[in-house]
């Protein structure tokens, strides 16, 4: 066994992925997760994860695969990481499935293929409509093996408070708390992966888990690491209302043959097939978000007056339903009552999943040496929208480059970060042991969770589906604001033992941090590019904006450096979806 | 003992309560039902029965090997399964959940039944007549005979349901239908097993007038 | 008239795994469609109890709030389950509007704190039945084998699993006398031994279905079925392997000679 050690905090897809990487080849893996791994955010993934297979008898090819992503994100990712995604894509299905996935079948045996939005061609593998959750458990399992071989150590219940960076700059380890004996301790390792997932939480009423704060990219900003893209928060079309949350509703409901309609002037208005033709109900999310909030918002066309609009799977047979949509039928008929089979849902629009994310380099490394970001964590393949079922696949893909490249880095190091002076980690573990203390102490009038909820509503009311530039300076405004009474929490839980309160007051510091990213992103994204939308900036301005916005933390707020895109492969055309791709690329 | 004993333990456990205990139920039962021809042709078909089985070449072995071996192995691993089981039937009121605390309850009866139905009919009277007379005594008492009564029916709730359970464990029955038949197959069961014990005792303490042996 | 509906709660806390545990009653405005997360989100907001004494929130589980992870599980009115999946409407159909709810943590867990318990044990178990498929390595073959679409439809049921522990919760033979591994692994071993490459290693997962705590403890109370938040057929698993570790141990026997096997 490498004398070497890696350590990967979070447990979802990509975090397992790049476990398996690194532990196959021998060297030691640290696994940090504030959750038992299997109970990661991956679980709630549905509808399914592209590849191009091209089983279907469509001619689909990588390279289809690979124009449809950066089309749909608006050609905001660069691009040849995302073609590698697409041409690797097949051998990770089958890798996927030799391990045991429980993919949903045809008569003869082979993976089955479903539609999904913003492609034409059958292109989703899928396990009925619980896919994430189906790929999680498969490499939590392989994890397993090799944790019973005792090459990966987990480390369930660990929050990463902070990277360890030593005087040159290079991460050598990192500080973690644990959630229960809220114990403070130094983990070294050679390498850091963070597969710390999105920030969904940031949001009042997204689809993502709670564990989705975005903390460990908001401590690593402070900490000097650039956040990419944060402005574009993808907003899922189809989500049901909830009192806690919105719940997704896969967008495999559509894929399958599920309708979105309102009525108008008493009539069902089956309003996306009637605005992109050529699409229908598969167009992108957020296209599809942005018409759902028009019919709803704009022309008040909403069910019942309210903000929603019917997803209609009541005309397809229910054993058809249950075999390829148990999963949401399930949790419809639970969380809402009505049966899915019989009667349309009501659905509206969620914040779903974070394009942006850390800054990484095509190996996924941080700006900081040693420091790796992969999964819904880094930006790197999606650009300004993402397209469905790209979200598994680029948490399996940036796993597997992430982990490889993780060993590759900690081959060429000069020394072990067991042999770095104890001086480094001492200061950073005193550093984050008096910021506990003083958390702990925290006697202000103000209830964390309160707080967090101000911050969602006013994120989700000011940096939503449709931006403006004059609630984004009002949310920057807020955001100091809030950071103001964030100083003045009151500290309402008084044991020292498996204190949530103490870890959520940390977290929240760290989401403000990623929220104002966010806001300053947006506010200074003067155009309209995939699901960053301002009226006032109705089209996509490729002379000045076809640039990742780069984020740096300072203690004033975000400062926005643009970087070039690397458009080499596929030139960038206009994007739309009431005309098929072909029509749209000889300009017409 | 090694690991994998624990299993072999278990399965020999359930398979003795079928093979031999409980078929000596059955041939127990259809002996003794040689009582229900009542009066005095029931008293001396019944005496005869007995003596002839017990003029029977080494009997005493095949009491040890296919009654007391069997009935002891089960009956003391059975004890160490009834402790460990956690009961929760107030708060899980499924049928096939009372069926497997009833099976832990009939367990302690059972075993507390055939403690005292051993001594009595098998060690401090030997002699056929003395055993049956004794037996009619004791059963004439209503207190006795329900006591008795409550022995037998654990017996029989225990054979029966223990059946349902024995081709589960044995992988006979699997899916839902067939567990559901042998369910109500085994309920079947212990009614007729029921009906014919408490037929025999009441012939035996003499409830069913003209039939009993109160008068021989 | 709508705020002065108010939900009831009646919560067993525990400050620490050694202290001693306590009932607390907590008093909630009434909102349509909450559920028992949304609740003790509620509480923590403001965490007050009955007698208006300011008091530590509660702590518990949580995180998809969509019963895919499983975190939630608890003790609601005495039945394990999600607390997100339990819907205060509809709990209040079945036993009456305003009707108090009592929470409790699960008890076959070690308590950590409040309503939080340590599953731990849970994945452990999952290492000894060996509940992977042994593939040579993560990386890019080829095309997976074929698998008939009749075997994934109930294997796809079984893999749902979540190891939220409902069935272990509700299972008689789980207790702290017994090591039984509970019934969601016995499910789970039949999965990985219906796969064409998993049932490659099939005896040595019923081999270790068949030691200490294994397959035998199953009492068939079947409660597991009952409570069981994805609705697998438990029973039906059991009893099938059931059969696969009999057949294996005759077959073990009849082929057993001096080098082992």
């Amino acid at each position: 066994m490498s004398k070497q050690k890696i350590i990967v905090v979070g447990g979802g897809l990509a975090g397992l992925m790049a476990t398996m990487k690194i532990a196959e080849k021998g060297v030691p893996v640290d696994l940090l997760s504030l959750v038992p791994v299997k109970r990661s955010h991956s679980v709630c993934a549905q509808g399914g994860i592209n590849a191009a297979l091209n089983t279907k008898g469509e001619n689909d090819s990588t390279d289809e695969h690979f124009d449809d992503t950066v089309y749909g994100g608006d050609f905001l990712a660069n691009q040849p990481p995302v073609k590698r995604m697409c041409e690797a894509a097949p051998g990770i299905i089958y890798t996927m499935d030799r391990m045991g996935v429980m993919f949903t079948r045809t008569a003869e045996g082979l993976l089955d293929l479903r539609n999904f939005g913003g492609q034409k061609n059958k292109r989703t593998a899928f396990a009925g409509a619980t896919t994430g959750a189906q790929l999680e458990y498969c490499c939590d399992e392989q994890v397993r093996k090799h944790e019973a071989a005792g090459i990966v150590t987990k480390y369930e219940g660990w929050e990463f408070l902070s990277a360890v960076i030593d005087e040159k700059g290079v991460c050598r380890g990192c500080i973690a708390q644990n959630l229960v004996t809220l114990e403070i301790r130094v983990f070294k390792g050679d390498a850091v992966i963070l597969a710390t997932g999105g920030g969904g939480m940031i949001y009042a009423k997204s689809t993502t888990s709670t564990i989705c704060t975005g903390s460990a990219a908001g401590s690593i900003f402070q900490q000097g690491a650039y956040l990419a893209n944060m402005e574009f928060i993808q907003i899922h079309p189809t989500a049901m209302l909830g009192d806690d949350k919105t719940r997704l509703m896969s967008e495999s409901a559509r894929g399958d043959g599920g309708r979105i309609w309102t009525y108008k002037d008493g009539k069902p208005w089956y309003f996306l097939e009637e605005m992109y033709p050529a699409y229908g109900n598969l167009v992108p999310r957020d296209i599809a978000s942005r018409a759902i909030h028009k019919v709803c918002v704009d022309m008040g066309l909403g069910i019942d007056g309210q903000n929603q609009v019917y997803l209609d799977l009541s005309h397809l047979p229910s054993e058809f339903l249950d075999r390829r949509l148990g999963g949401i039928m399930e949790i419809y008929e639970k969380f809402h009552g009505d049966n899915p089979r019989k009667v349309p849902m009501k659905i509206f629009p969620g914040i779903h999943y974070f394009m942006g994310g850390i800054h990484v380099s095509d190996e996924h490394m941080t700006n900081i040496p040693g420091l790796f970001a992969c999964g819904e964590c880094d930006y790197m393949y999606h650009g300004a929208n993402r397209l469905g079922a790209n979200s598994l696949l680029s948490a399996l893909y940036s796993g597997t480059v992430c982990g490889p490249a993780a060993l590759k880095y900690i081959k060429g190091l000069d020394r072990l970060s067991e042999e770095v002076e104890d001086k480094h980690f001492a200061q950073e573990l005193k550093k984050q042991a008096a910021y506990n203390e003083s958390i702990t102490k925290m006697s202000g009038t103000e209830n964390p969770y309160q707080l967090h909820q101000d911050l969602g509503d006013h994120m989700r009311a000011n940096v939503g589906v449709v931006r403006n530039n004059k609630d984004l300076a009002a949310n920057d405004q807020f955001l100091r604001e809030i950071k103001e009474r964030w100083t003045k929490i009151n500290m309402v839980d008084g044991h020292n033992y498996s204190n949530q309160t103490i870890l959520f007051t940390r977290e929240l510091k760290n989401m403000i941090e990623v929220a104002h990213a966010i806001t300053i992103g947006a506010l200074q994204r003067n155009e309209s590019r995939g699901s960053h939308y301002k009226p006032e900036f109705p089209d996509r301005d490729d002379e000045q904006f076809l640039k990742t916005s780069k984020s740096r933390w300072t203690p004033k707020g975000p400062v926005i450096e643009w970087e070039e895109v690397d458009v080499s492969l596929v030139k960038p055309r206009k994007r739309v979806y009431n005309v098929s791709k072909e029509a749209s690329a000889s300009g017409k | 003992m090694n690991e994998k004993s624990n299993f072999l333990i278990r399965r020999i456990h359930s398979l003795l309560a079928i093979i031999p205990v409980g078929l000596f139920l059955c041939v127990h039962l259809c002996l003794n039902s040689a009582s229900l021809l009542g009066g005095e042709d029931g008293y001396t078909w019944y005496l005869n029965v007995i003596k002839f089985m017990k003029s029977a070449p080494l009997v005493w072995a095949a009491e040890l090997i296919i009654i007391a071996i069997p009935i002891l192995v089960h009956m003391i691993y059975g004890l160490w399964i009834v402790y460990v089981a956690k009961n929760n039937v107030l708060n899980y009121r499924y049928g096939n959940n009372w069926a497997f605390y009833l099976q832990r309850i009939t367990a302690l009866v059972a075993t507390a039944f055939l403690v005292v139905h051993v001594i009595l009919q098998r060690f401090l009277e030997h002699e056929p007549g003395a055993v049956l007379e004794s037996l009619a005594l004791t059963l004439q008492n209503p207190l006795y005979f329900i006591l008795y009564a409550i022995g037998f029916l654990a017996v029989a709730w225990h054979f029966t349901n223990g059946l349902f359970t024995f081709l589960i464990s044995w992988g006979v029955t699997v899916g839902d239908h067939s567990q559901k038949v042998c369910r109500v197959i085994s309920l079947g069961l212990f009614v007729v097993f029921a009906c014919w014990g408490i037929a025999i005792l009441s012939v035996i303490g003499g409830f069913i007038p003209g039939f009993g042996f109160e008068n021989i | 008239m709508a705020n002065d509906k108010v939900i009831s709660l009646r919560i067993k806390r525990q400050d620490g795994p050694k202290t001693a545990p306590y009932w607390e009653e907590f008093h909630i405005p009434y909102k349509p469609n909450m559920n028992v997360v949304s609740v003790l989100m509620e509480v923590r907001k403001n965490p007050v109890n009955l007698q208006g004494k300011a008091v530590n929130p509660v702590v518990w589980e949580c995180n998809c709030l969509e019963e895919v992870c499983g975190a939630c599980t608890m003790l609601i009115n005495g039945v394990p389950r999600q607390s997100c999946a339990a819907l205060i409407d509809k709990i209040y159909e079945q036993t009456g509007f305003g009707k108090q709810i009592t929470l409790a943590p699960l008890t076959k867990f070690p308590i950590i704190r409040d309503l939080m318990v340590d599953r731990q044990r849970m994945f452990e178990n999952l290492k000894r039945v060996k509940a992977w498929v042994n593939v040579d390595g993560s990386w890019a073959i080829n095309r997976g084998p074929r698998f008939a679409d009749r075997e994934q439809r109930w294997a796809y049921a079984i893999s749902r699993c979540m190891t939220c522990g409902c069935c272990q919760e509700a299972c008689p033979n789980v207790s702290n006398k017994s090591k039984f591994i509970g019934p969601s692994h016995i499910a789970q071993v039949r999965l990985f031994n219906t796969h064409p490459i998993g049932e490659m290693q099939k005896e040595e997962r019923l081999n270790a279905l068949m030691l200490e705590g294994g397959i035998q403890e199953c009492g068939n109370a079947q409660n597991c079925r009952q409570v069981c938040p994805k609705e697998i057929p438990l029973t039906k698993h059991i009893a099938a392997m059931n059969k696969e570790t009999i057949k294996y141990a005759f077959r073990r026997w009849r082929y057993k000679d001096s080098s082992g096997q």
